[in-house]
């Protein structure tokens, strides 16, 4: 047999041994040969790496602004930047909660005040919402010039404050500068020497005023805040107490037989999930005489003690 | 002994058309791990020669791949290496439309404005700031080779429309 023959021979005697092999590879060459191919030609996803999400509140504690609600919060708070920024006072104000008009402006004017010195130019604004309790939407909003357009000449100094929305007869309405809303109260507590009254407080982002009366009903004096004890007046939150942050230059002393209204304010976070239980009065101190700057109005009292309001 | 050596070659071939496509396989996914890179090699293509598509497809999924500050650093990287090769028309482009009607409205009231920037420049990011969808970077300009080149601080504004797709504004005048 010549060479030729006994390479076909040869070659043949391969294909019949090895052909199904052969196939089988060339199957799974073909397969690996496809998949590479898709692969390298498929459609290509862009999906950016993202961490902006407006949307998703900082503090999770209370969940997410409802998706039913979502565009409507957000077109409100975007009409009451609107109008702020073309300096439509009036219906910027009409889109304010009732306590925040009372509590922070009282009147247009005051709000005018507001407007005029945060939005100097043209403004834009960005939103994080924060916190979200009780049905009240707390956002963080950041106000700055136009930096896309002015690329941050004259300067970049963004203002930030808090935004609240909340449903009030059926629309959303805003209160700002980091004011949340007012709680009545009307809670009284009475004894031979006082008569105390906490009729509402004012809440804030970070702390609670408490509007009271207090009426002595005695021919003495008494002081409740004089800085000379180191407890004098603590709102209870259950597991803490915290004093009060607003006296500590100065004094609440009643003369005998009249009244005084006094804001008692606490810090505490609105988002904290602590209920107030008890506003005390833990110094009181009844005295036949005072005369201002005395020292020692513990040591001269007739009778020390302390006064409870329960809030609950 | 003939039959012998035509099998082994029969079965070194299907072997090494195995092997070529596996290793065709695995460099298609490693080009797609890679994700530390810089501007340079990005636009520099290497001596394999790309097609357009090829390159742009390639920049994007690096792009994609980065996190958001690694991607503004490229972007304006982008923006000034146009500077530095003196490609005002490209760099011109980059610019947020309004900023550009605001403070350069001719190309060449905008290359008058960097006459004296360096030829080779040399960035530093020193702060990123973020409102909502604009970044705001605070870079430091110097000069690759003259250590007496005072150097310019500028804050610079991105906005991202998509992959490798953005504007750009920035302080014109100092504070």
């Amino acid at each position: 047999m010549n060479l030729n023959a006994r390479i076909t021979m040869a070659i043949r005697n391969f294909f019949k041994k090895y052909g199904r092999i052969i196939v089988i590879a060339f199957v799974i060459w073909l397969i690996i040969f496809v998949i590479n191919q898709y692969l390298k030609n498929r459609p290509r996803e862009s999906q950016l790496i993202n961490t902006y999400s407006p949307d998703n509140p900082v503090i999770d504690d209370g969940g997410s602004v409802p998706t039913a609600y979502r565009k409507t919060v957000k077109d409100t708070i975007d009409n009451f930047f609107k109008y702020c920024n073309s300096k439509n006072y009036e219906q910027a104000y009409n889109l304010l909660t009732e306590d925040c008009k009372e509590y922070l402006y009282g009147d247009l004017e005051l709000f005018k005040e507001y407007v005029d010195n945060i939005f100097t130019t043209a403004k834009i604004y960005n939103l994080q919402n924060y916190s979200n309790v009780d049905d009240i939407y707390i956002y963080d909003i950041v106000i700055t010039d136009d930096i896309e357009v002015t690329g941050t000449t004259g300067g970049y100094e963004p203002y930030k404050e808090k935004i609240a929305v909340r449903k009030e007869n059926n629309s959303f309405k805003i209160s700002n500068q980091g004011f949340i809303r007012t709680q009545e109260y009307n809670k009284v507590a009475e004894d031979d020497y006082l008569r105390v009254t906490v009729n509402s407080k004012d809440m804030s982002y970070r702390k609670e005023g408490y509007n009271v009366t207090i009426t002595n009903k005695s021919d003495k004096y008494i002081v409740l805040v004089d800085n000379s004890v180191n407890t004098e007046v603590t709102l209870n939150l259950g597991d803490q107490k915290r004093k009060v942050s607003n006296y500590s230059n100065a004094t609440i002393i009643i003369n005998p037989n009249s009244t005084e209204d006094v804001v008692l304010i606490f810090d505490k976070f609105y988002d904290d999930g602590k209920e107030p239980t008890e506003l005390s009065l833990e110094s009181v101190r009844v005295l036949e005489n005072y005369e201002i700057d005395m020292e020692n109005t513990s040591g001269l009292a007739e009778r020390m003690y302390s006064f409870n309001v329960k809030l609950k | 002994m003939d039959k012998k050596i035509v099998n082994i070659l029969l079965i070194i071939g299907v072997l090494v058309m195995i092997a070529i496509n596996i290793l065709i396989f695995i460099n298609n996914n490693q080009e797609k791990n890679v994700t530390n890179i810089t501007s340079e090699n990005i636009f520099q293509p290497n001596n394999y020669q790309m097609t357009n598509e090829e390159m742009q497809n390639k920049i994007d999924d690096r792009i994609t791949n980065m996190p958001e500050r690694s991607r503004m650093q490229t972007y304006f990287g982008t923006f000034i290496n146009y500077i530095e090769k003196r490609d005002y028309e490209n760099a011109y482009k980059l610019l947020n439309e309004d900023f550009r009607n605001n403070y350069f409205k001719s190309i060449q009231d905008f290359e008058n404005y960097f006459t004296n920037y360096p030829k080779n420049i040399v960035v530093n990011y020193t702060d990123i700031d973020r409102q909502g969808e604009l970044f705001v970077l605070t870079v430091e300009i110097k000069d690759l080779f003259d250590n007496n080149f005072n150097a310019i601080t500028k804050r610079v504004v991105i906005r991202e429309k998509g992959v490798n797709d953005f504007t750009i504004s920035f302080q014109v005048e100092g504070d």
